[in-house]
């Protein structure tokens, strides 16, 4: 399974600004309403996108919802990304960890619940990612998830834990129980490429990193970063082609597309020109 | 190589995922109370250990020792880590008592060990940038400056947890302050006088929600500070400041900053070009939630073990020491008695 050349993102709908936080709080406010996204994704849906990365924020729920509900943008892949960790710390302090579970634990299958909590309570710790995945997918259902990618704050800290089960028990459970292409969000894509592919033995796994001219967030520097998306280890999606912005957009677009390790561009924009002319640039390049 | 993380809490487990990348497979093990906590980093595969005795105990040669438990049990932590000549970096604040704070200044003095507080917003970028124009003195002397740290942290009345409660270390002042304070003094140098100190209510009964502080420095420098855990429109906690300079102004915030040359002033071509240059995130050997993070951490190891780690063009004495540790205990006591908290 694959993705399209280009994947729309949804950080400019959460008022996610790396760069600016007034530009992130205006961001905040024009998309407070779901039909200001529907109509930002319908734009690229116009354009020709047809793969939408998204957080299991619950801001996206009814816009998840609607366009289930009313059978939107046919074609379209989804690939969510998760968790999104905030709701479970909001539930936390709201009500206690009896509200976590009836927040959140409560729609999934009771068959798969039984089957992570059974593996957890004999000691297979791993299996906490399993229930990870039921509770973060539930939001989705009836959508056509292509792929299902870690957030990089969770995918960082076990890749820094060492904790490499979990990732294997995650990759198994989203191909097998979702027949759906498992993916890894990262800052630190040489790292992530060495977990993956040599203590965890995957072949070509999907990362998401960091890719632009200014080396803006490619840790530990822009070389070997540039250097791992290249060595064909892992199918790789540049993110942040425009380093959030930072240094202004001329030749960005053309140095993910014209780089030999860049099998997906991922830009999220909420102006129809932007979309519409990041789209013809980067298939004017293939 | 050992490195023993003492609180396997929010914080321990930051620097635990950090420090276990820059290091060998196996050298970082967590000291926590928490049976609960213990099992679940036993099934990660990392070495537990249940109390500080324990892991002392051992035959481990412990290089360095990160404290990230409550701020209640700093002090009979960092003292006996420090009796044992053992490198520490200390979250903050150092502790709620200026007195045992002293005393530990005291011990590490006697002792030369190495001691890193855990003032982690002075390697924000653009405020090493403000640091940077003002001690470099290209903009002239800074004249007044308005700081501010606002977020949402405390929504709704909690006024049974220690976390609204002053007295048990709770309370904007306890939380936000230690950042605050602290990056102003890195900034501007010490501060010579307090000069007002008030604080406001919003939801909570037993400390406060909000502080204004007004204080100069013995640059001449004046400032007025705000802290506001009850700022609802922030996604999350951020810090900004205006600075008025001979030679112009200065807004820096956590992700930006921006420089105003003011007319006629006395600054090459070179010097603008240096002030008005985009920024860059510095690069650092692993990323997980923001370069500071790791960057404070590259240069504990450094030290403590006395091996190149850092990638970043970033001044190693940035890092804050016990006695910034001590300081900030002191201002806020000072803070806290002048608002009539205590």
């Amino acid at each position: 399974m694959s993705f399209g050349r280009i994947i729309l993102g949804d950080n400019q709908f959460l008022g996610i600004n790396h760069a600016s936080p007034d530009k992130a709080l205006s961001l905040d406010e024009k998309f407070a309403h779901p039909d200001a996204i529907l109509e930002v994704i319908n734009w690229a849906y116009q354009a020709g996108i047809r793969d939408f990365m998204f957080t299991t924020h619950a801001r996206l729920k009814p816009v998840i919802h609607e366009i289930i509900r009313s059978r939107l943008f046919p074609g379209m892949q989804y690939i969510p990304c998760l968790p999104y960790a905030h709701k479970y710390a909001n539930s936390l302090t709201d009500g206690g960890i009896l509200a976590v579970v009836a927040d959140h634990i409560g729609g999934c299958s009771k068959r798969e619940l039984l089957k992570c909590v059974g593996r957890v309570a004999v000691g297979d710790f791993s299996a906490v990612m399993q229930l990870l995945v039921e509770i973060e997918l539930l939001m989705t259902r009836g959508l056509n998830v292509r792929g299902v990618f870690l957030q990089n704050i969770i995918f960082d800290l076990i890749t820094g834990l060492g904790a490499w089960s979990l990732l294997a028990r995650f990759h198994r459970h989203v191909s097998e129980r979702f027949q759906a292409t498992p993916g890894y969000i990262t800052m630190n894509h040489p790292m992530a490429q060495r977990v993956l592919c040599d203590e965890i033995g995957l072949h070509a796994p999907w990362i998401c990193a960091n890719f632009n001219i200014a080396g803006f967030r490619m840790n530990p520097s822009i070389e070997e970063v540039q250097a791992s998306f290249g060595n064909r280890q892992s199918r790789n999606i540049a993110m942040s082609i425009f380093a959030s912005g930072a240094l202004g957009t001329g030749g960005a677009i053309e140095h993910a597309r014209d780089h030999a390790g860049v099998d997906a561009i991922l830009f999220g924009s909420s102006r129809r020109e932007n979309i519409e002319n990041n789209i013809a640039l980067i298939n004017a390049g293939t | 190589m050992n490195i023993l993380i003492i609180g396997g809490g929010k914080m321990g487990l930051s620097h635990m995922a950090i420090l276990s990348r820059l290091l060998d497979k196996g050298s970082v093990a967590v000291c926590d109370a928490s049976t609960l906590s213990r099992y679940v980093f036993g099934k990660l595969g990392i070495r537990t250990f249940k109390s500080l005795e324990d892991a002392l105990a051992t035959d481990t040669v412990w290089r360095g020792a990160v404290v990230a438990t409550p701020t209640s049990t700093h002090f009979p932590i960092a003292q006996a880590l420090l009796q044992r000549g053992i490198p520490c970096f200390i979250e903050k604040p150092l502790t709620l008592d200026p007195y045992k704070s002293q005393q530990l200044a005291d011990l590490q003095g006697r002792q030369g060990t190495l001691v890193q507080m855990g003032l982690v917003t002075r390697f924000i970028q653009p405020f090493l940038r403000l640091r940077s124009i003002t001690r470099t003195g290209v903009l002239g002397q800074p004249l007044h400056y308005r700081a501010r740290m606002m977020g949402n942290v405390v929504t709704r009345p909690d006024n049974n947890s220690w976390r609204t409660d002053f007295q048990r270390g709770g309370g904007c002042l306890n939380e936000y302050g230690p950042h605050l304070l602290d990056l102003c003094r890195s900034i501007f140098g010490e501060v010579q006088q307090l000069q007002s100190a008030d604080y406001s209510q919003v939801h909570s009964t037993r400390g406060d929600d909000r502080f204004n502080i007004g204080w100069s420095h013995t640059s001449g420098a004046r400032g007025k500070l705000l802290l506001d855990w009850c700022d609802t429109s922030r996604r999350k906690s951020a810090m900004d400041f205006d600075v008025a300079f001979d030679y112009g102004t200065v807004h820096a915030n956590n992700a930006e900053i921006s420089v105003q040359v003011a007319s006629g002033a006395p600054i090459s071509a070179e010097q603008r070009a240096l002030l008005l240059a985009p920024m860059l995130p510095y690069p650092v050997n692993f990323y997980l939630r923001g370069e500071e993070f790791s960057l404070q951490l590259e240069i504990f190891l450094q030290r403590a073990l006395g091996r190149p780690l850092l990638r970043a063009a970033v001044d190693p004495d940035v890092a804050a020491t016990v006695h910034d540790g001590l300081a900030v205990d002191r201002l806020i006591h000072a803070i806290a008695t002048m608002g009539k908290l205590v």
